[in-house]
């Protein structure tokens, strides 16, 4: 019997694979955008709602609230990037403050705290909505989402 | 030191946990550079002519990747607690933000050892190596 413990193995396995096959990826092609790393667990997570939630109120609810992950998943993926190239332009000045590497990190720290509550409430939203027999496919998905929008800036 | 692929692992895996578990410095690599800290070791290996200057320097990195390591093994370890959780239909709020909070504190902290370990390390090399180092990205 599948445990949750043996699926979060399978997803940790999974997501280094994805990891790794990134690393290769970029060796050959342009970086990915955000939208094409966490568009595939979006639409996989879009996919279990549609085939395991039949009524159409609670389908509506969740795809919404799915459409709101995507959002905040790629505003994160999108800031991350532009605060790896802040922290590697401030980095090449010799001369820069240390403030100056404060004032980046702690605004970065403050975005991605809220985006972080935005995600724990839309994902109470989402287990609220639904059964644990519905919750299990779509929760898979959900992990894997939130890895690709921390991987972006693995290269 | 650590292996160049160990450590480039080691900073996959964190990453991909980055949305949930903070450290902003940790999850955008050495300052935005693309480079590991072994690379960074190398470069210094080669560029610092001055026997004083380049051990200082090496025992900064050295120092930086120990801190990076205890980091990356106690933030895995959290992360693989929140995929649990929100994998249960079952877990609570007041679960998933303990684990949370916990993490922004350990990546806010290592947020501060890098930027101490990348002042530390300027110390001990001149305009021109640091040039060489870190070059201007287009």
């Amino acid at each position: 019997m599948n445990t949750i413990g043996d699926d979060v193995k399978r997803t940790a396995v999974a997501f280094i694979v994805i990891a790794c096959s990134l690393v290769l990826a970029r060796c050959a092609k342009p970086k990915p955008t955000p939208e094409e790393l966490i568009g595939g667990p979006i639409l996989e997570m879009r996919n279990a709602i549609e085939n395991d939630i039949s009524e159409p109120g609670r389908q509506g609810q969740m795809l919404a609230i799915v459409d709101e992950l995507d959002g905040v998943l790629k505003d994160h993926a999108t800031d991350l990037e532009a605060v790896s190239r802040d922290l590697s332009r401030l980095n090449v000045d010799y001369d820069v403050p240390r403030e100056a590497f404060d004032g980046v990190v702690s605004g970065f720290a403050l975005r991605a705290k809220a985006r972080r509550q935005r995600i724990l409430d839309l994902h109470f939203q989402m287990t609220g909505l639904t059964s644990p027999e519905e919750w299990k496919p779509i929760s898979k998905h959900e992990v894997e989402a939130l890895g690709a929008a921390g991987s972006y800036l693995t290269n | 030191m650590h292996s160049r692929s160990t450590q480039r692992g080691q900073i996959l895996i964190i990453v991909l946990g980055a949305i949930l578990l903070g450290g902003a410095v940790m999850a955008a690599g050495v300052f935005g550079t693309g480079r590991s800290l072994d690379d960074l070791d190398k470069a210094v290996k080669k560029d610092i002519a001055d026997d004083t200057r380049r051990d200082a320097a090496r025992k900064v990195i050295d120092q930086w990747s120990t801190d990076v390591k205890a980091f990356l093994k106690e933030s895995g370890n959290r992360q693989k607690t929140v995929m649990k959780l929100m994998r249960r239909h079952d877990a609570t709020r007041p679960e998933l933000e303990a684990i949370v909070a916990e993490q922004e504190l350990a990546g806010a902290a290592i947020d501060q050892r890098a930027i101490e370990h990348r002042f530390a390390l300027k110390e001990q090399l001149s305009r021109e190596e640091w040039a060489n180092i870190f070059p201007a990205r287009n």
